[in-house]
C-alpha cells in the first residue's frame, strides 16, 4: 500500500512553511487605504470644457481674485478679508438628483482650500434637480502670499459632492491664478437658468 | 488505500462539513444575495393610473389635475427655453378612520434616466414658484400633511424640469409608517393626466 504524500514530515513541514510565506507576502503587499486605492477619480479639463463625471455635468466659466466680495439680494453683505477671495464661475448641471458642492476644494501646491459656505446665493448650495443647468460662482478665501507662488499658475479646483469622496469621481479644472484677472471688489453673481449642458 | 482514505475521512469528516457549510454561505452572501430584488417587503412601489385614487393611514389621495407650462405657453412662466414648470394638484381627503395623529408624506417627481441606467432622475418641489412667474393656486398647500380633522387639503407641487419630460414623469409619494411599524415605507406612483393645462 503506498502512503499519502503528505503523510511525509519533512514534506509537510515545507508545504506548511510554504503557505506561511505565500500569506506573509500576500498580507506585505495587500494594497491599503494609505496607497490610494479607495481615493476618488480625478477627472481634468481646462475652463470651458464641460466635464461628465458620475453626479454632474460641470463648466468652469472663468476666475477671478478680489479683495472683498458683495453679496446681493435682501441681505446684501461686503466681506473684506485679509487675504483674497478667489471666485471661481461655474454652470452646474446634476443628472440624477439635487447635489451640492460644498465640499468643493482649491488647491494650489498641494495645499487644500475649502469652499467658503458663508455667502447668500452662491452655487455651493445649488439644488436644481437633474436636466438643469445654473450658472453662478464659489468663492475661496486663500492667504495673498499663495497666489504668488509658482503653484497658483496652475491650481486645481476640485467640484466635490461629498467631504471625502472615495471610488467616485471628481471633475478638476485647472486655472491659472497667476493670470487671472483681480479686483478690489466683487460682485457675487446671483445663480441663474442657462441653457442645458446635456441632455 | 481505501482503508486510509476511510480512516482520513473519519478523521476530518466534521471539519469538511463545516468547511462546505461555510464556503456555501459565503458564496451565497458574497455572489448571490446582493442580486435580489430590493424591493422588500419593508418598501413597496405601487404604480397609480390615471384618475385612479389610493388610500393612506384613512385618508385618499389622488392626482387630478396637472400643468405644464414654458416660456410660451398660454399661460407662460418666465424660465428660458428648454425648461418648464410642471405644476400636480393632490387633494387629500381624510375618511372616517382617518388616523388620530397628524400625518406626513414625502412628493416628488421621477422619470427614467436619459441613458436608461438603472434608477430615476428625481426632482423635488420649487421652494418659491413666484420667483418664475408661477402663482399657487388659492387654497392649496405646498406640504403633505393630512390628520383626522375632516378637512380636505389640496397639495400643489411645483417642479421645475427640462421640458421633454412630461409624457415619462411620475409623482411619486412616499409615506412612512411609524416605528411600531418599523418605519415601513410605502412608495405611490401616480401617472400623469394625457392633457395638462398649460
Amino acid at each position: 500500500m503506498s502512503r499519502p504524500v503528505l503523510a511525509n514530515r519533512p514534506l509537510r513541514i515545507l508545504v506548511a512553511l510554504a503557505l506561511l510565506a505565500v500569506g506573509m507576502f500576500a498580507a506585505a503587499t495587500a494594497p491599503s487605504g494609505d496607497d490610494g486605492v479607495p481615493a476618488e477619480f480625478l477627472v481634468r479639463a481646462e475652463p470651458g470644457e464641460v466635464v461628465t463625471t458620475r453626479l454632474l455635468h460641470s463648466r468652469l466659466d472663468g476666475a477671478q481674485i478680489a479683495r472683498s466680495v458683495t453679496t446681493t439680494g435682501w441681505r446684501a453683505e461686503q466681506v473684506r478679508t485679509t487675504g483674497r477671495w478667489v471666485v471661481v464661475t461655474l454652470t452646474l448641471q446634476t443628472r440624477d438628483s439635487s447635489e451640492g458642492i460644498s465640499s468643493s476644494l482649491l488647491v494650489i501646491d498641494g495645499v487644500e482650500y475649502s469652499s467658503y459656505t458663508g455667502f447668500d446665493g452662491d452655487l455651493s448650495k445649488y439644488g436644481e434637480g437633474p436636466g438643469v443647468a445654473q450658472r453662478g460662482a464659489i468663492a475661496f478665501e486663500v492667504p495673498a502670499a499663495a497666489l504668488e507662488t509658482s503653484g497658483a499658475e496652475h491650481a486645481e479646483v476640485r467640484l466635490q459632492t461629498q467631504v471625502a469622496p472615495k471610488l467616485d469621481d471628481v471633475p478638476v479644472f485647472t486655472v491659472d491664478l497667476a493670470s487671472a484677472s483681480r479686483v478690489d471688489d466683487l460682485e457675487l453673481p446671483e445663480p441663474e437658468l442657462v441653457k442645458a449642458l446635456a441632455p | 488505500m481505501r482503508a486510509a482514505i476511510t480512516a482520513w475521512a473519519r478523521r476530518n469528516g466534521l471539519a469538511l462539513g463545516v468547511l462546505v457549510v461555510t464556503a456555501g454561505a459565503m458564496v451565497w452572501l458574497v455572489g448571490f444575495e446582493p442580486l435580489l430584488p430590493s424591493d422588500s417587503p419593508a418598501q413597496r412601489t405601487q404604480r397609480v393610473a390615471t384618475g385612479d385614487s389610493i388610500e393612506q393611514q384613512g385618508s385618499t389621495f389622488e392626482v387630478t389635475k396637472a400643468g405644464f407650462f414654458t416660456r410660451d405657453s398660454d399661460n407662460a412662466v418666465d424660465v428660458p427655453a428648454g425648461y418648464a414648470l410642471l405644476g400636480v394638484l393632490l387633494p387629500i381627503t381624510p375618511g372616517a378612520d382617518a388616523a388620530a395623529e397628524p400625518g406626513t408624506c414625502d412628493i416628488r417627481l421621477v422619470a427614467p434616466r436619459v441613458d436608461g441606467g438603472r434608477g430615476d432622475r428625481t426632482w423635488t418641489t420649487v421652494v418659491n414658484p413666484a420667483q418664475y412667474d408661477y402663482g399657487l393656486s388659492t387654497g392649496t398647500t405646498t406640504y403633505c400633511t393630512f390628520s383626522d380633522d375632516g378637512d380636505k387639503a389640496v397639495f400643489e407641487g411645483v417642479f421645475l424640469v427640462p421640458d421633454d419630460v412630461y409624457d415619462e414623469a411620475r409623482v411619486q409619494v412616499t409615506f412612512t409608517a411609524p416605528k411600531a411599524e418599523d418605519f415601513r415605507q410605502s412608495i405611490y406612483l401616480f401617472e400623469l393626466p394625457s392633457d395638462p393645462l398649460g
